[in-house]
Formats: C-alpha cells, structure tokens, sequence
C-alpha cells in the first residue's frame, strides 16, 4: 500500500483513538530523574566557576590563548590529515586494516606505520603545508552527533598537535599545552581549558604567515567560549567552534559554538571517551 | 526539580527562564520540573525504549539549559522545551541509523513491563479487559516504532500528546502542512501495519481465530530409524 492511500475517516479515528490510547502518563522514573538532577547540579555547578568579572580581567590573557588556539586549529587539522591517512574512514579503513597490521607487525617502520605518521608530527619536523578550507573538520547538521564524535576523535590528538602547532607560532605557548605521556593521550580531551574564556581568533602579529594563512580561511570572530577544550569546525560551510566540555560522570557535553557570539547552537552528549 | 514539583508557582514559565538567563541558579530546575513528565512521555514515545529516551531528554535538559538564551519569546516556552528535546532525540535516532544503518529501534517489549501498563491499571477493572488493552497498546506501539522518526515524532505529538497542528509545527519547525503530512502518511502506514485496512477488520481487536500455528518442531522429513543391520 502506498502512502498517499485514504484512510476513511472511521479509520483515522480508529487510529487516532489508539495512539492516544498507547500515550505514556506515568512520570519520569526515578533513576532517570536523579541522572536529570544529577546532571542539573553539575551545570550549575559548571555556571558558578564562570565568574564573568573574571572573565574580562583575563582579556590579555585571553587574546594570548587566541594565538594558541589558532595554532591549535592548524594542529587539529593536521591531525586530522595524519589521522585521515592513518585511519582512512569507513570501507577505506576497513580495507587498508591488514596493510596497516601488516606494517605494524614489521615493525612500524614502513612509510605507513601509524607510529611514523605521529613522529612526523613532532615540532620541527615537517612544516605545515598550506591549510585548504575543505580540510578542515565540517560538521554537517544532519549527522551532528556523528560528526562530533569523529572531531573528538581528531582532537584526542591535539595536545600533541598543539606543541606541533607552536613551531609556526611566534609567541611560545606551552604551559597551555602540555604534551601527553602518549602519542594518543585519550585523557587530554577530559582536561578543562585552564581559564574560563579563551578567543579562537588570532591577533595581529601573534601568528606567523602560515597561521595567517590559516586566519584568513578560517574566520571566526572571537567569543567566550567557556571553559573545556575548542575545535575549530565548518559546520555547514560556516566557522564555529566545539568546546568538549569537562565530562560529568560518565559523559561529556559538546557545545556548538557560534562565533563572535558565543552562543550555543547546539548541543550533544557523548560518552567519555 | 526532584519529583517533578513545582517549587514556584507564582512565576510563570518565562519569568523563570528568564530568571534562569539572569543568573538565578534554581529556576531552570523548577522550569524543567513543570514539563519534565511530559518531555519524558515525548522522548519515550519517539525513542522507543526507556534508555534512549533517558539520553534524549538529557540532551534535551543541556541542550535547553545552555540555549536559554536563544529563546526569543515567539512561542510557548514550553513549545521550545519540547522543540528542543524533540530535536535533541531525532539527532540521537538519526545517528544511530548512519552508525547501524539499520531500521529504528524496535525493542519495546522492555518497556512495555514499565510505565503507563501499571498505571493505568485500576481495581475495578476486568482483568480480560485490561489484557487485551495491554495487548493492543503493545501493538501499537510495535508499529509506531516502524514509521520513521520524523513521522513518528509528528503523530506522538499530535495524536499522543493532543497538541494542536500549529503548535507541533513549530516544535518540529516546519510548516502545518508538513506535520499534517507526516502525520497522514504516518497513520496511512500504521493502518497498515495494524491491519486496519483490511476488509472486515476492527482497529480493537485482533485478527479472530487461533494465532498461526507455529512451525512444528518435528522434522518433515523422513522419520528416523535405527540404522540398518548390517
């Protein structure tokens, strides 16, 4: 049967008779309201380490973050182009699986053992090439969730990409950015920005000619984008931000960010990684 | 917001999102308290299963939470809450089926042992009736989980839930034709799927006589027989 068949109108009433029948009337049950108090008490909590007073004290310090940033967006995107060859998605990946097994098996010194793609990513070693637009991480509005979840994947590897990053920073900043114990540090995405607010675009004479380069193919405005770690994304074809927030319990919330505003567009929860 | 109570009754619903943008740490919890049984029957029903809908009201509380500021005052705030918890949970449907490609989530008999089957239970009522109630609610919701998510979403709201045709289309934010169009189609294919279009069937009650038998457990073919001597 097609859709465009009638139902007569006896029939739509029947159905609508049993639909309404099947409503659900029972309050929510109680582990799901202490998991919705919970998680209630947890932004709020996470509201009142946001002291706006504070946050415009650390202007200066925000516009330093901003270079950071910055340079964490070409990091991120270079991550993500090692990440891209390492792990090729889907059919991709499933089918260079044994290649890369094998390569590992020989000891990880073939041209396409993964442990060789992150070396190449230490400062110094390679210099970033010039960042397309259409290589930096998109997040499409259909398939949000998922794609959060890949650009989470990309930025467990940003801290390392990070000091990768400052190679091609003029202004040094590591304390922001402390390498991990391990070429992938699954912890780094649970570390909360050191301050509440911090800006992705960069000022003037921070960032050298290829973060530059960077600035004018990715153009977002600068925001408060609350505490929790930032990932420069096309979402839609246009710049925004995710901040993957500090987890609580056993997930963790992932902001869209608007830029220049700051505003939250949209919003998903994910396990903790 | 634990039992859903409602803490404030003084404030309407916008004074206390407002209150809630303005800083004030306890009105988002007595805001959500208010429709927290309603956005949990919404998110159950589209869902399909209590722990999705768990997580989808989740979103949804977040996601309400940090955009309260984005709510323009346009509509009802508790159409936004439902817009947003709604949206919340198709997001959640929707990456489930790229992460499966599979059709949606049918498991409902879990929580078919939870929820309104108790509550609706009344003393004076006929045991036989209340059973073939159950039965048929069971049912319905079978092939409700079927229908895709965005007609699905439609008719719980509309059919379910009781809101009128206007105010689901900006839940869903689209336009009335659209919902009454998923909602056509939804019904059309439920019918379907429940039998109802066949000649000389009754929505209320199942198909008469004995189930089809099930496949016998004996083999058809040949009998076994000791093995030939020798």
């Amino acid at each position: 049967m097609s859709d465009d068949a009638n139902l007569t109108p006896e029939q739509e009433a029947d159905l609508r008779r049993l639909l309404a029948e099947a409503r659900h009337d029972d309050p929510v049950p109680d582990d799901v309201a202490a998991r919705l108090d919970r998680v209630l008490a947890q932004l709020a909590a996470a509201d009142s380490e946001l002291d706006p007073e504070r946050v415009v004290e650390l202007a200066s310090r925000r516009r330093r973050n901003a270079a950071t940033l910055l340079v964490a967006a070409a990091a991120i995107i270079a991550a993500g182009l090692g990440i891209s060859r390492v792990i090729p998605s889907g059919g991709e990946a499933r089918q260079s699986d044994t290649a890369s097994s094998a390569a590992t098996a020989r000891g990880g010194s073939g041209p396409e053992a993964p442990t060789d793609q992150l070396e190449a990513m230490a400062p110094g070693k390679i210099r970033p090439a010039p960042v397309p637009r259409s290589v930096l991480n998109r997040v499409s509005s259909n398939h949000f969730t998922t794609d959060v979840r890949r650009v989470g994947f990309v930025a467990a590897f940003g801290r390392r990409s990070m000091a990768y990053g400052e190679a091609f920073a003029s202004t040094p900043h590591t304390q922001d950015a402390p390498k991990p114990s391990s070429p992938v540090d699954r912890n780094s995405l649970d570390a909360a920005g050191s301050d509440g607010s911090t800006e992705l675009s960069g000022q003037p004479g921070t960032v050298t000619a290829d973060g530059a380069n960077l600035r004018s193919l990715y153009d977002c405005a600068p925001a408060a984008w609350g505490r929790g770690r930032l990932a420069p994304v096309l979402y839609d074809g246009e710049p925004a931000v995710l901040a993957f927030r500090k987890p609580m319990g056993d997930s963790r919330v992932v902001d869209l960010l608007e830029c220049g505003t700051g505003d939250i567009l949209r919003s998903v929860t994910l396990p903790r990684p | 917001m634990s039992g859903g109570s409602d803490g404030d009754p003084d404030r309407t619903d916008a004074d206390l999102l407002q209150a809630h943008i303005d800083g004030d740490p306890e009105a988002f919890g007595v805001l959500f308290g208010r429709h927290r049984d309603r956005l949990w029957a919404v998110a159950l029903r589209t869902m399909g299963n209590p722990e999705d809908a768990a997580d989808g009201l989740q979103d949804g509380l977040i996601a309400a939470y940090r955009r309260a500021a984005s709510f323009r005052g346009e509509a009802a705030v508790t159409t936004w809450l439902h817009r947003v918890v709604v949206n919340a949970c198709l997001d959640r449907i929707r990456a489930a089926r790229v992460r499966r490609t599979e059709t949606l989530p049918d498991d409902l008999e879990e929580y078919g042992d939870r929820g309104s089957r108790i509550s609706a239970t009344l003393a004076t009522e006929d045991p036989a009736v209340l059973a073939v109630r159950d039965e048929r609610r069971q049912l319905v919701l079978d092939a409700l989980a079927q229908l895709p998510a965005e007609q699905r979403a439609a008719l719980v709201l509309v059919d379910m839930e009781g809101y009128p045709v206007a105010e689901v289309a900006q839940i869903l934010d689209c336009a009335v034709g659209t919902v009454k169009s998923r909602c056509s189609r939804g019904r059309v294919r439920l019918a379907e799927l429940l039998g109802v279009l066949r000649p000389g069937s009754d929505a209320d009650h199942p198909e008469p006589g004995n189930p089809d038998p099930a496949e016998s457990v004996r083999s058809s073919s040949a009998p076994r027989a000791p093995p030939p001597d020798g």
